[in-house]
């Protein structure tokens, strides 16, 4: 269970400069959602889910964790162990030599047994699509842009958290890979965890989440379901969001002359339609 | 044009294994291409040796008949390249973000008329005037991903490479980003190369290139290249969305 009271972030204290990153939010999320954050670039997202492990503390306002104030050093400990967040930059969480051993890190300070962090290094390296065990040899720096995503996931994966936070987690991952990633949203979700996402890919929001939350110039202007943001034109408007593709590309369509249904907001529902179209058409046939 | 001729390379870290394996093709000013391929297949790689970043084992690549290597041309080349990299922070280098746009000109040696009216076009065009004054690393991520793409076109590259440029980005801020580039290819007939794991993005490119395991697999115009969905499946990309509709409404007729 999160819970935001009046939270607002300045990072003044830190940078000397007046900048407010967040303005006066409320919002709860119960265990086991599964919420989707959108904004456009500099709203806020990164701050927000910060605020959530304790990394960033709050000007105004409060953070609880489990109905737990994160205001005692011993709160913000308990939050780090409990919240697993994979950064937007994912060179800027790896600090070993190898791979075996930056994944081996979290579940090493929770005291696992050396054959459960092993198992947990091992799986992890799979469901991010790494199936060859050389990798762990291998340098977290040295490698492309989206290996190097990946394995900042399996480093977070490999803890088990009961909260699991991911910031632009697909971003300059191939088709594969972020199939991989979609999957471990939905499997973490399956196995109970609180899971959050930051994405500005609007496919992904429609397929996977509950809930999104949508920030604007660090104001919360949309908590709900994503199907009702997608209808409301004037809130993407506001907030330089967008229908998902498969709308924006039924609606040209629909310009074009063909009678599509408005009501489609990815390929499955596109699917769904044709399938039951084509049903209709074989029971007024027969 | 820039020629790239068979070319072979590896990291001196990872010698077993051959990141560019014998690739050629060649790109010319006012041509927009996309490179595609799946993580770890070698785009960065092979942009990064275009710039004389990474050494080669075998081949050539040459720009504007400048032969690009580790020691030679490098500023006939530079000024004709501008490279933005996949990860913003490694091309940051000033401490706000105005003398972040003016440092590539002053490198140029741009007069300073030139160089103030320039960055003032960049801080406009970008979106960046807030910002001006604001050091590069406390802005977000897709803030710095912006001005990392100003701070290229400021400098009027003859071919701008762009590793995935608007990954960070919201849609508000890609389309408009994408329609900067659009307009700059009308206005200066600037070669562009756009790495991108997005399909619906190249779907306006000249040609794709299509990298696979460190070798060049397909290259021609996007509707030719994206018919191979099968084969493209196989090598970890996907096809544009506006495809996949149109392969779903083949044989679907509408009521009337
Ligand atoms: N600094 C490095 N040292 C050693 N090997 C590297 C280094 N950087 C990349 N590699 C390896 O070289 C190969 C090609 O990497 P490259 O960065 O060109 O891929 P990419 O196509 O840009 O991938 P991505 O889509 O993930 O950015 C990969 O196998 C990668 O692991
Ligand atoms: N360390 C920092 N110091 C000062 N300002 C910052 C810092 N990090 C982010 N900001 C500013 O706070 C705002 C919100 O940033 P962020 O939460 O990273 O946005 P998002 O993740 O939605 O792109 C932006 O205007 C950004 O410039
Ligand atoms: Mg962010
Ligand atoms: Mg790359």
């Amino acid at each position: 269970m999160i819970r935001f009271k009046n939270v607002t972030f300045d990072y003044t204290a830190l940078s000397g400069r007046d900048q407010r990153a967040l303005d006066n939010i409320s919002f709860s999320i119960r265990p086991n959602e599964l919420v989707a954050i959108a904004g456009s670039a500099g709203s806020g997202k990164t701050t927000l889910v910060q605020l959530i492990n304790g990394l960033l503390r709050p000007s105004l306002g409060t953070v609880e964790l489990d109905s737990e104030m994160l205001d005692t050093s011993q709160a913000l400990e308990k939050a780090l162990r409990k919240v697993g967040l994979v950064f937007q930059f994912p060179e800027s969480q790896f600090f070993e030599d190898t791979i075996g051993k930056e994944i081996a890190f979290g579940p090493g300070n929770r005291g696992w047994s050396d054959a459960k962090i092993r198992k947990s290094v091992d799986l992890s390296l799979k469901r991010v699509g790494f199936n060859k065990s050389d990798i762990k040899d291998r340098s977290p720096f040295q490698l492309s842009g989206g290996e190097k995503r990946r394995i900042a996931i399996a480093s977070t994966l490999a803890m088990q958290t009961d909260i699991l936070i991911l910031d632009e987690p697909t971003v300059g991952l191939d088709r594969r890979s972020a199939t991989a990633v979609e999957e471990i949203i939905v499997n973490e979700h399956a196995r109970g965890a609180l899971v959050i996402f930051v994405t500005h890919d609007m496919d992904l929001i429609v397929r996977l989440a509950r809930r999104v939350l949508v920030l604007n110039a660090g104001n919360l202007v949309f908590d709900g379901v994503p199907r009702q943001l997608f209808n409301d034109a004037q809130m993407l408007d506001d907030t330089g969001l967008e229908v998902p593709p498969t709308m924006q590309i039924l609606e040209s369509l629909r310009l074009g002359g063909r009678k599509l249904p408005a009501n489609c907001f990815c390929l499955d529902d596109l699917a769904c339609f044709l399938d039951q179209r084509s049903n209709e058409e074989i029971i007024t046939r027969e | 044009m820039i020629k790239v001729n068979n070319v072979t390379a590896a990291y001196p870290g990872n010698v077993s294994n051959f990141s560019l394996k014998g690739i050629s093709f060649d790109f010319k000013p006012g041509e927009r291409l996309a490179l595609m391929g799946c993580n770890g297949s070698g785009k960065t790689t092979l942009i990064h040796a275009i710039l004389g970043l990474m050494p080669l084992k075998l081949g050539t690549i040459t720009v504007d008949d400048y032969k690009v290597g580790p020691h030679e041309n490098l500023f006939e080349v530079r000024r004709r390249v501008g490279l933005m990299f996949q990860n913003p922070d490694n091309q940051m280098v000033a401490t706000t973000v105005e003398r972040e746009l003016a440092f590539g000109l002053e490198n140029l040696a741009v007069p300073p008329e030139e160089m103030f009216y320039r960055v003032n076009a960049a801080l406009d065009r970008f979106n960046l005037r807030a910002y001006a004054t604001k050091e590069p690393h406390l802005l977000s991520g897709g803030e710095r991903q912006r001005l990392a793409l100003a701070a290229i076109w400021v400098m009027h590259p003859r071919y701008l490479i762009l590793d995935e440029p608007t990954s960070l980005l919201d849609p508000g801020n890609k389309r408009e980003v994408l329609r900067l580039l659009d307009e700059e290819m009308g206005g200066r007939s600037m070669g562009i190369m756009l790495i991108t794991q997005l399909p619906d993005e190249v779907v306006d490119c000249d040609r794709v290139l299509i990298l696979h395991d460190g070798k060049l697999v397909f290259d021609g115009p996007p509707d030719i290249v994206f018919k191979n969905r099968q084969q493209l499946v196989d090598f970890g990309i996907d096809i544009p969305t506006k495809m996949k509709i149109e392969q779903m409404l083949d044989g679907y007729s509408d009521p009337f």
